[in-house]
Parts: C-alpha cells; structure tokens; sequence
C-alpha cells in the first residue's frame, strides 16, 4: 500500500488535436512506465476506432512511477477522460476520481468549448488545474495571448503555473511532472474508516468477466474480501485486484487514494455503473459504509434511433451483435421494435450522436451487418387529454391529436466558440434552429462565445455538421441538458404511394412544418431512384397534405445489345442490379435506400 | 491435341443432347481492322493471329464433329469479329471442314456478319456461292460524323452499297444493325435510317442501345465528361418511336431488339432465347448443350495458342427451368406460362413458378407484362424495362 502523501491522481483535460494523447505518451516514456521500443502511438486510445477519429471513447487509468527531484518516488495515476460532449458523466466521474487535472491547450489555436466544459466540470469536482501550453515548437504559438484567454474565458484557473511545452518533441515535459508533484493535492482519506472506492469505467473482459476502475476514497480492499455495489445492494468476491502499469498487474491490496482495477466474476457490463460506490460487504471482518459517494446517477439516453436490418433474415444476428456491443457500453440501449415499413428491428437509445454514429459503425464493421438507422429523435413528454403522462421517443408512437393535451421537449443549454468572421452564420443557423440567445461575448482576441438555449431536437438534425461547415470547421460546440419545455410540435407523416411509412414520421415544430415537408420530399425525390412505376412522396399533417413531389417511373432499363449466345454474361448483368437493389429497403413495392430514411438530416443542403 | 471444352467425361452426355435435335453452329471470328468505340467483345487487330486462329478453328471442327459423331447442324452462324476480313479461298477451308464433320442435310440457315468497310461484290459472291444465304450488316447508323465518332471505318453511303452490292451478289436475307442512344445521335434521325434501310431491302433490323458497361474507348471520353450520353428518356422515346414506325414498314417486332418481316427472323439467334442447344467455337464462344454451358478463353492469342475455358457451368434444374422465362420473355410472342408450370411440376419445381408469380404482380400491375391466356409476354413498355422484369429469374 502507498503512502497517500506519495500518490498524485490527475486527469488531461483538453480538446481534440491539442495533444492530450502525445503528452499522455510522453509522460509514461519519461516515468520508464513502458519502454520507447513499446511504445505505439497514442497508447492509451487502443480501440481502432478511437484511433482513426483521434478521440477517446473509454476512459483509461495508468499508474507511473515517478522519481522527482525532491528525492521521493511518487505514485501518478493518469485518469484518462472521454472528450466529448456524449459521454459528459463518465467525464465528471473519471474527474471525480482525481484530485487534479491538467489543463492542455494549443498554443496555436486557443480554447475550445469542450475543454471549458470539461474544465468547468473539473471546477465542481474542485480539482486543481494548472494549464500546459503545447505545441510551443511551431512558429505560430502564442502562449501569452492563450494565457490570457485562459484567463479570460474561464478565470478560476491558476495561470501563474502554466507550463510551456511540446509534446511532440518532449521539450519542458518533466516540468509537467514537477507540477503535478507541488501542485496537485495528495489525496485526503481515512485508511480506518468503512470501505468507500469509487467506480469510474468498466470494461467487459471474456476471461475476468466485467473489470472495475476504481479509486479508493476510504478504507482498504484486499483480494478474496466480499464487496457489494451500493446502489444495488449486489455482493461479489474480489478474485483480482491490481493496478495498470500499463498491463494489469496483480496487487494484494488497494487503499487510500489508489487507483487500480477489481474484477468479481461479474457477468453483465450493465451490472457495474459508473459513478457507484463500492464498500465490504457485511462480515466478520469488514463493515459496509453506510453513505455513497457524491454524484452517482443512472445514465439516460438522450437521442434514439430506430435500427433495422436491411434483410430481415439478418434480424437475429443483428440480436446478437447488439447483445456482445452492450458486454462492451452498458450505456446503448436497445428494446425490439416493429415497423410496418421496415419490419422486425430495434429500438435504440444512446448517450448523444457521436455515440449513435460509433454504436451503428461498430454494428456494422465488426459485425459485418448491412443497417437502415432511422432519423435521430429525442425523448419527448407527451401529457394526454386523460391527465396521464407518457414519455415517447419514437416519433411513430405519438398518441392521436385529439389524445395530446400538450408536448414537452428537452432543451439544452449549448456554447459555442469561434472566430468573429462566423459568427454571422452562426447566429442565423441558432435562430433557424429556434435557439434563443443568452450570452455573446467577445473573448480576447479573435474569439467569441455564443450561448444559446436550444431544442435538442433540432440539434440530433444535423445541426453538428452544419456548424462545421459554416464555420469551416472554426467552432467548438458542447452542450448540457437544461430543461423539458412545452411546445407547438407536430407530428408529420411521409407517405409513399398514399401509404404512411411510419419509419419516416418525424416530430417537427408548427412552424417550420411546411417548409420542412416541402424540402423534405425534394431531397426524398433526390435520393429514391426512379423505379417501374411513378412514386408519390406526399408530407402530410394528420390528413392534411402540405407538400408533394414524384419520382417518375423508369422507362428504359434494358439490355439490348448483341450478346449472341453469352448468356452467362447477361445473367451477371442482370445479378449486378439485382445486388444493387437487396441494399434497398422494399416498402409496398417501392425500394427506398438507407439515405431516404436519414433524408431529414440532409435537407436544405445546396 | 488441345483441349476440348468441357471434361471429357461429359462426352457422352453432350454427345446425346447434340443427338437429341439438331444443334445450332457458332463460329467467332475475332479480327478487326479497327476497334469500334463502344466494343468490348473479343477482338484483336493482330493479323499474325489470323493463321493460328484459322487452324485452331478448323482443328476444333473437325475434333467436336468426331465427339459429338456428326451432329446435325440447322442453324449456322459466323460472327465477330469481321468475318468479312476472311478471305473467299480461307470460307472454303471453313466450309469443307463443316460439311465434313457436321451433318448440314437439314441446314435452314447460314448467317455470316459482314463489315461494309471490309466487303465489296466479289466476297459477297464468294460467300453467297459457298452456301452463306443471310447477311448480317454492321451498318450502326446512316450518320457519317457519328460513324467516325464510333470508330466505324466506312460512310453512310458504303452502308447502303454494301446492301445493294449484297442483294446484286445474290444474298435473298439482309439484316442491319442499327444503334440507339450515340452522344450526339439526332434521335429523329434513326427513323429515317430505318426506313431507307428498309426501302434499301433489308428485312430484318437488330435495334441496340449503345450500352457502355465494360471499358471501351468512348466510355473513357463520356465519363471524362468529353461526350455526353442521351438521356434515358430521349432513348425511351426513339425506342417508342421505332415500336410503332417499324410494323408499319411491314417489319413487327419479335425480340426486345429485333424486328423482321415475317419468316425473316433469324432463326440461329431464335434458339437462344428459347434455350436450344447450341455449339459455339471460337474465342469467347459460348455453348449451351444439354446440363451443361461454357465459353472458351476470350483472349484470341490464348485461344489460338489452345487455351481452354473460361467458364464452365452445369445447371441446376432450377437454374435452367428460370431461364425458359428469363430467355423466353425476350420474345415478343412470350411464353407459354402453363406449360411451364407442368415443367416445373414433374421436376419438383411448381414452389419456385408459384414464387415468380407473386414477384411478378406488381410488373403485371404496372403493365410491364400482360397475360393471355396461357401465355405470358413483355407489353411493348415492358420490352424497354424488361430488366425489372428479367432479373427475378436470376
């Protein structure tokens, strides 16, 4: 057991690209925690997909040695934290396992509205932050202007012992370890007290079962004791207990301020939960704390999702890979659902798009499935004229009008930075997307801060791509949910051929519900390739049409060429548009492909 | 000794369904003076290949006359390629060696496709004298700028003397292909085309929509954006167009994309689409006899040099019992769907009719196809979208 005077537990705050990952690296060569001959790029993002989009998923924890100059070998647990706005808790939890965090900024580019997220929510869980300026080796760093937009735009934050550094070629990087040694608090605990660890991930492993990120806050746990999560009273024995180095390394024992793992023969990912407490269970020997730690909730999804299989054959292997992805992210959600257009498929629920868009790529990569993914929907309030209320998220279940009193829909509180010469875009994308303004700052220079409220459902809309393209990429966008609000929404129909494909129906406000059908059936036009007969598209509300637009039949689709006796040949031409065709969903007799059912996203794009 | 298709152990059977009835003859003649644009058929201008070509194809005569003991042959048909680029003297050789090792007693017809370019009256004698009796012309268009546009090396005015010179040399059936859909075609053009070529004599016309689906030399200059392709619907309408003129003109439809004057349909090609057997030598030739169908190596140079197949395939029950319809459907007379099903029904098969009916309702509904009695048939919409239709037999 570690002297909790010795151990310093921190955390890397930072934006995507400003080197959190590089810097992470260069700490565990300098700390010898793995060799140069080791070390593979970005060690700590080990999911493939995590790599290709240069972000982090899961959180991590590393434990490094480290001789400073006072003399002392210290013990640094790195807690490392997903960036993104979709998995906001898991961030707040790895945070609340650290007594610090490092503040890493481009000292090219500036602050970004997920580092002041992330940094503000490091504020609640009071750590200490000081800021590291990287990338100080290129010729446009300014460290001065971004110190004092640190300063500017989040204050709270001790500049005074801001670090220089470049990640990349190591320069100033040990200082970084010297500070966190004066800087960071020693962890506060007591080694008597009731046993008290904190969950902060969890990951399904196929030979320990389900391993648990914990840090201890009170009390010791050794191997083979009898444990129990707090918030479901379910009590398991802990066969293994240790620490990454990086590797999984066995210890005895874990006590004050440590960070390591814990496995239990535990079955189910969604057994564990993030932000739970685990104590002893009631024995001999060990007595359980009676108090849980601070901030423990049950994850919500907040976007959801209809995902069918193309072939309908496909449905139970599509059961499976969702059974094995949910092993793996307790925080996917998926119930069956039935579609009249699209069959037998399920509904899904996720922590925010980002999250949506891996869940349906892992679907389909590492389970080689062919998907149609309806558009994205949030979860409304929907009170009905009876005095009950009911939660819907799926806008094909929406009572009948005469049954709905009135709608509630979520609304988020969302921040923006960029750069002055977008804002113009900005503000009219926000308004168009019925946000209301709260603050517009200029901070330091060349930067501005939009806060605006808006209706999430206008943001699962594409609302992210749209940012960046108006901004050329410029804006950082973070966002938290900030309260169900009533409002005027309708539920809009597209009919195919005269028949409501339910699939289709999208909850939309009153007033943009006719530009909205309008533009929607032209993109619809656009993207349902012309078949053997004229396709009507109609938008309608309840039974009234308020647009209309048609795909004319196909007249030439022919193979009229001279092939003699090479039947085999025309058979493969025929096969080829057959294949092309199985991609497409068969509605009615009408084939509409995976983009019609996402054409919402995509409308009024030039 | 090179090898003979498909493995000899098959030889008996092959040998029984060439016993059966009498087997139709296609011959590939693959050398060309120039590559035309839009072709991606087996072809080569290496004429060194000529000599190697001819006496592999004499070879393979003599060699599938003996294994299949004489079969009779009713339907001939030498194609290309430029078989006009064969010389008078080297059709003899060709023509002995048929007439020694396949039974010709009840030959009906013999097909040979010229190139205007490449033939004048003297081989059009020759051939006509050696027992060719139908011709089938190359003519693609009476346009000359889109005849260079091609890659054709003769004028519209060769084309029509070349049919002259045909009927002078005594050739009685004259066939001209004519083609739909050329970057830049004045669709209302093909029209005329087609009546001065059948006020020319031609009695039978063969109507292809330039399809560029395999790499060829125009497609490169279409999808470089050089020449654009018209639009589906300028086709449609010049199809449409031809549908109606061309009965007028004495000459009624009875294939997607061939129209005779009645009696004049060619009865080679006829037995594809109603899966009769035939035999093709050849590079690239296909073959369909009795379970089995194959299609020898594409590459002239190889097949000279006694290259074998390139595919060879025994087809299941199901697979041949779909391509009555997938075939048969071509034909403007359709086919005689009860009869099918009592087919299907003594193989075992009445399931998999009783699937394509269902698949086919909604093409009867949007009148692609129409029912008759018994038989079933393309309507003249559904000829032009009969891929919708067809692509449910494969």
């Amino acid at each position: 057991m570690t002297d909790p005077k010795l151990i310093r537990n921190f955390s890397i705050i930072a934006h995507i690209d400003h080197g959190k990952s590089t810097l992470a690296d260069r700490l565990l060569e300098l700390t010898h925690t793995i060799s140069q001959r080791e070390m593979q790029a970005q060690i700590l993002d080990d999911m493939d997909l995590e790599r290709e989009r240069g972000i982090t998923i899961k959180a991590h924890a590393v434990t490094l040695k480290y001789p400073a100059q006072d003399g002392q070998t210290y013990t640094l647990n790195l807690i490392d934290t997903p960036g993104h706005v979709d998995f906001t808790y898991e961030v707040s939890r790895s945070l609340a396992a650290c007594e610090g965090a490092i503040l890493v900024v481009d000292s090219t580019q500036g602050v970004e509205a997920q580092t002041l997220a992330n940094t503000y929510l490091a504020l609640e869980n009071e750590l200490e932050i000081f800021p590291v300026l990287n990338k100080t080796d290129l010729p446009s760093s300014e460290p001065e202007r971004v110190l004092e937009e640190i300063d500017q735009v989040i204050g709270l934050v001790d500049t005074e012992h801001a670090v220089n550094i470049s990640a990349k070629t190591g320069q100033n990087c040990e200082q970084v370890l010297e500070n966190i040694i004066k800087y960071v608090p020693a962890p506060q605990g007591d080694a008597s007290a009731p046993l008290q660890a904190l969950i902060f991930d969890s990951y399904y492993d196929a030979y320990r079962g389900v391993v648990s990120l914990i840090r201890v806050v009170n009390g010791t746990l050794k191997t083979g004791q009898q444990f129990q999560f707090m918030s479901t009273g379910n009590q398991y024995r802990a066969d293994e207990i240790g620490v990454f180095s990086p590797k999984m390394t066995k210890v005895d024992e874990l006590g004050v301020g440590e960070v390591g793992y814990l496995t239990g023969s535990i079955k189910q990912l969604a057994d564990v939960k993030v932000g739970d407490t685990i104590t002893h269970a009631l024995t001999h020997n060990t007595k359980p704390s009676t108090v849980m730690l601070k901030g423990f909730k049950e994850l919500q999804p907040v976007v959801f999702a209809g995902i069918f299989p193309t072939m309908s054959d496909d449905y139970e292997d599509l059961r499976d890979a969702m059974d094995k992805l949910r092993l793996n992210d307790s925080s996917f959600h998926y119930e069956p659902e039935t579609s009249q257009a699209l069959g037998f498929g399920f509904r899904c629920g996720f922590l925010g798009l980002l999250h949506m868009e891996i869940v349906q790529e892992r679907l389909e990569r590492e389970y080689n499935l062919d998907l149609i993914t309806t558009a994205p929907s949030v979860r409304y309030h929907v009170f009905q004229t009876d005095g009950t209320q009911i939660d819907v998220d799926n806008p094909a279940k929406l009572p009948a009008l005469p049954k709905i009193d009135r709608i509630e829909e979520p609304i988020i509180e969302a921040t923006i930075l960029t750069r002055p010469d977008f804002v113009g875009g900005l503000l009219k994308l926000c308004e168009d997307r019925r946000g209301i303004q709260q603050r517009l700052e200029y901070v330091g220079k060349d930067r501005v801060m939009l806060v605006y409220e808006l209706p999430l459902n206008e943001v699962v809309l594409d609302f992210y791509d749209k940012l960046k393209s108006i901004s050329k990429g410029y804006a950082s966008f973070d966002y938290h949910m900030k309260e169900y609000r009533e409002s005027s929404l309708v539920k809009m129909d597209i009919l195919v051929n005269g028949e409501a494909v339910d699939a289709l129906s999208v909850l939309v406000h009153t007033s943009k519900s006719q530009t909205l059908g309008q533009q929607l059936t032209v993109k619809m036009k656009e993207v349902i390739p012309q078949q053997m007969f004229d396709v009507a598209i109609q938008a309608a509300i309840g039974a009234k049409i308020i647009a209309r637009t048609n795909v004319k039949a196909r007249r030439k689709d022919v193979l009229a060429k001279c092939y003699g006796g090479d039947i085999s040949r025309k058979k493969k031409l025929l096969n080829k548009q057959k294949e092309g065709k199985k991609r497409m969903k068969s509605i009615g007799s009408v084939d509409i492909p995976q983009e019609a059912f996402l054409a919402i996203l995509k409308v009024g794009d030039e | 000794m090179t090898d003979l298709g498909p493995p000899s152990a098959l030889r008996p059977e092959l040998r029984s369904a060439a016993k059966a009835e009498p087997i139709g003859l296609y011959l590939h003649y693959p050398f060309c003076r120039a590559r035309c644009g839009y072709c991606s058929f087996s072809s080569t201008q290496d004429r060194r290949l000529q000599g190697p070509v001819l006496e592999r194809m004499l070879g393979e005569i003599t060699e599938w006359g003996q294994a299949l003991a004489r079969p009779e042959v009713d339907t001939l048909y030498l194609g290309g390629g430029t078989p006009s680029l064969l010389e008078v003297p080297d059709l003899e050789r060709l023509g002995a060696a048929l007439g020694s090792s396949f039974d010709l007693s009840s030959l009906m017809e013999a097909t040979i496709e010229a190139n205007p370019g490449t033939a004048d009256r003297a081989w059009f004698q020759g051939a006509c004298r050696l027992g060719w009796d139908r011709l089938s012309l190359g003519i693609q268009t009476l346009d000359d700028l889109l005849l260079e546009r091609l890659g054709r090396i003769h004028s519209a005015a060769e084309g029509l003397q070349a049919i002259e010179d045909a009927r002078q040399a005594g050739f009685q059936r004259v066939s001209a292909d004519l083609m739909v859909g050329i970057p830049g075609q004045d669709l209302g053009r093909i029209l005329t085309d087609a009546r001065t070529l059948v006020e020319a004599g031609v009695e039978h016309l063969s109507i292809y929509l330039l399809d560029l689906d395999k790499d060829c030399i125009l497609k490169g200059d279409v999808d470089a954006g050089l020449l654009r392709l018209p639009s589906e619907d300028e086709v449609a309408d010049v199809f449409e167009a031809l549908q109606e003129e061309l009965p007028r003109l004495g000459l009624p439809p009875y294939e997607i994309s061939n129209y005779a004057r009645p009696g004049c349909e060619s009865r080679h090609n006829s037995r594809y689409w109603e899966r009769r057997p035939y035999l093709g030598l050849g590079p690239s030739a296909a073959s369909q006899l009795g379970r089995y169908r194959w299609t020898e190596a594409e590459s002239p140079k190889a097949w000279a040099q006694g290259e074998g197949l390139s595919e060879c395939q025994d087809l299941s029950p199901e697979e041949a019992l779909a391509e009555i319809p997938l075939l048969g459907l071509r034909m403007h007379r359709g086919i005689d769907w009860e009869a099918l099903r009592r087919q299907a029904d003594s193989q075992g098969l009445l399931p998999l009719v009783e699937g394509w009916e269902k698949a086919l309702e909604p093409c009867v509904k949007a009148a692609l196809l129409e029912r008759q009695n018994a038989i079933l048939r393309l309507t003249p919409k559904g000829m032009l979208m009969s891929n919708a239709v067809l692509q449910l037999f494969v």
